[in-house]
């Protein structure tokens, strides 16, 4: 079931050096948000706040909270549950080194004692809602790495849905993708929303208009505006956001 | 064909200054017309004729900047708001041109100089088009929202002015004169500079929503 997140208050910082600056946000549950702004900006630090993936860089500390529904993920809160909960998709597709289904398969059994039965269903299932089965039903034994780019994709958002996340983080998730591939993965993202929340960080301006319903524009590790996506890109409130979407900046 | 964004902002610049350039023939156009009624003055009318085909291509050639803009820019934001109104308001001002010609081409074929009350209250219907049509380009081009919403209170005075000219033309009809031969050419007259005013109401609404993103009451994005 798709869950909302919120962060309060958040600073983060690497060392001496300030990347998030008092960011308070709430991303509605059941929708697609997306964070723009230049690169540098801060937009993939929040996002890896949002399931801590930032918990290993050496001198990042995180002060505020990021809260999961009514869960505060930094308060004695178990990372591994944490990430099944929000999961997240890259840049670049990383299939594991495994067969298709294995990749499927991974979080499954992880997270739980599935029988074959019940991994096959969701093996197949999730491949469904992907788009990917029929291309791959016939190869499930065939390595993930053996895929194109837009199906490699495919199967890494397959492999994050697998364990039925609340939340699913997108980290510029088609910019290296085709415009095939890309919209492919658009649609999937607008389409699993409804179960999955989608949090998205994109640098394509006409991508975050498509899919998004709320959009936030961040800025030297400032949340400067943000607002239903529509909104933001008619009428922007701040002269940053406005000088940033007509390119227009600096 | 433009492509760098250096390119891109000096043409949003220049379309903005096509709207008000556009606006401003209107203007003349609608004024011409007033002449043509007022004081029979043909030339008025004839410059307004003559003006026709290249209004026309000035036209044509703001919409396809506009599409162009779209197509390969996207713009966003201000820019959005510019070009989307832009698209808009030049169409309403083409109509209202559209309507100055076929008045000016009418002035050609018909004596509207007489009867003099009728033709008068034209003149003042015509004044009054001219007057609302300035304000909204004005508007549009300054962002000055007062000055738009002035061209939505104006419009009661035409209307008022049209039934005078209908209750007029009436009395001319029934009374079977010399004049009432041309009292339904009066009335299709009086009905264009009518519809002026609401062309100019829309220019209107799109100035404001250029300035505030919002048009009729509603907020781009307000129901996401």
């Amino acid at each position: 079931m798709a869950e909302s997140m919120s962060v309060k208050d958040l600073n983060l910082y690497y060392g001496d050096h300030q990347a998030l600056k008092d960011i308070t946000l709430d991303m509605p549950a059941g929708k697609v948000t997306a964070f723009i702004g230049p690169s540098g900006c801060g937009k993939s630090t929040l996002l890896r706040c949002l399931n801590r993936m930032n918990d290993r860089i050496e001198g990042c500390r995180v002060e505020g909270t990021v809260k999961l529904g009514d869960t505060d993920v930094y308060e004695n809160y178990d990372v591994y549950e944490l990430r099944r909960r929000v999961g997240m998709v890259f840049q670049k597709p990383n299939p594991f080194p495994l067969s298709i289904y294995d990749n499927v398969a991974y979080g499954p059994r992880h997270h739980g004692k599935p029988s074959k039965a019940e991994l096959d269903q969701i093996v197949e299932t999730t491949l469904t809602d992907v788009g990917l089965w029929d291309e791959v039903k016939d190869k499930l034994d065939h390595s993930g790495l053996s895929l194109s780019g837009g199906q490699a994709q495919r199967l890494c958002i397959a492999r994050a849905l697998a364990v039925n996340p609340g939340v699913l983080l997108m980290d510029e998730p088609t910019s290296a993708l085709d415009p095939i591939s890309t919209g492919l993965v658009e649609e999937l993202a607008v389409k699993v929303a409804k179960e999955h929340t989608v949090i998205i960080v994109t640098h394509n301006m006409q991508q975050a208009t498509r899919i998004s319903t709320k959009c936030a524009f961040f800025y030297l590790g400032e949340l400067v505006e943000a607002a239903p996506t529509a909104q933001l890109f008619s009428t922007p409130k701040d002269k940053r956001t406005e000088d940033y979407l007509t390119g227009r900046f600096g | 064909m433009i492509k760098t964004r250096s390119a891109y902002t000096k043409q949003i610049k220049q379309l903005d200054g096509h709207v008000s350039v556009i606006g401003q023939a209107v203007v003349e156009d609608i004024e011409n017309t007033a002449k043509a009624i007022g004081d029979g003055n043909k030339d008025a009318a004839q410059e307004t004729i003559d003006g026709h085909d290249s209004f026309e291509r000035l036209h044509r050639n703001v919409e396809d900047t506009c599409m162009t803009l779209m197509l390969l820019q996207q713009p966003m934001a201000s820019d959005l708001r510019l070009v989307t109104a832009s698209f808009r308001a030049i169409s309403d001002l083409a109509r209202i041109d559209e309507m100055a010609y076929e008045t000016a081409l009418l002035t050609e074929e018909i004596d509207l100089t007489v009867p003099k009350e009728l033709a008068d209250l034209l003149v003042s219907m015509a004044d009054k088009a001219a007057t609302m049509v300035r304000q909204a380009v004005v508007s549009f081009g300054n962002g000055d929202v007062a000055d738009a919403e002035k061209v939505f209170e104006e419009d009661d005075a035409l209307d008022a002015l049209y039934e005078q000219v209908r209750v007029k033309v009436i009395e001319y009809l029934k009374n079977g004169t010399e004049s009432a031969t041309a009292a339904p050419e009066f009335l299709s007259v009086a009905k264009y500079f009518e519809r002026m005013g609401d062309h100019a109401q829309s220019v209107a609404d799109w100035s404001i929503f250029r300035a505030t993103g919002s048009y009729r009451g509603r907020t781009m994005g307000e129901n996401d």
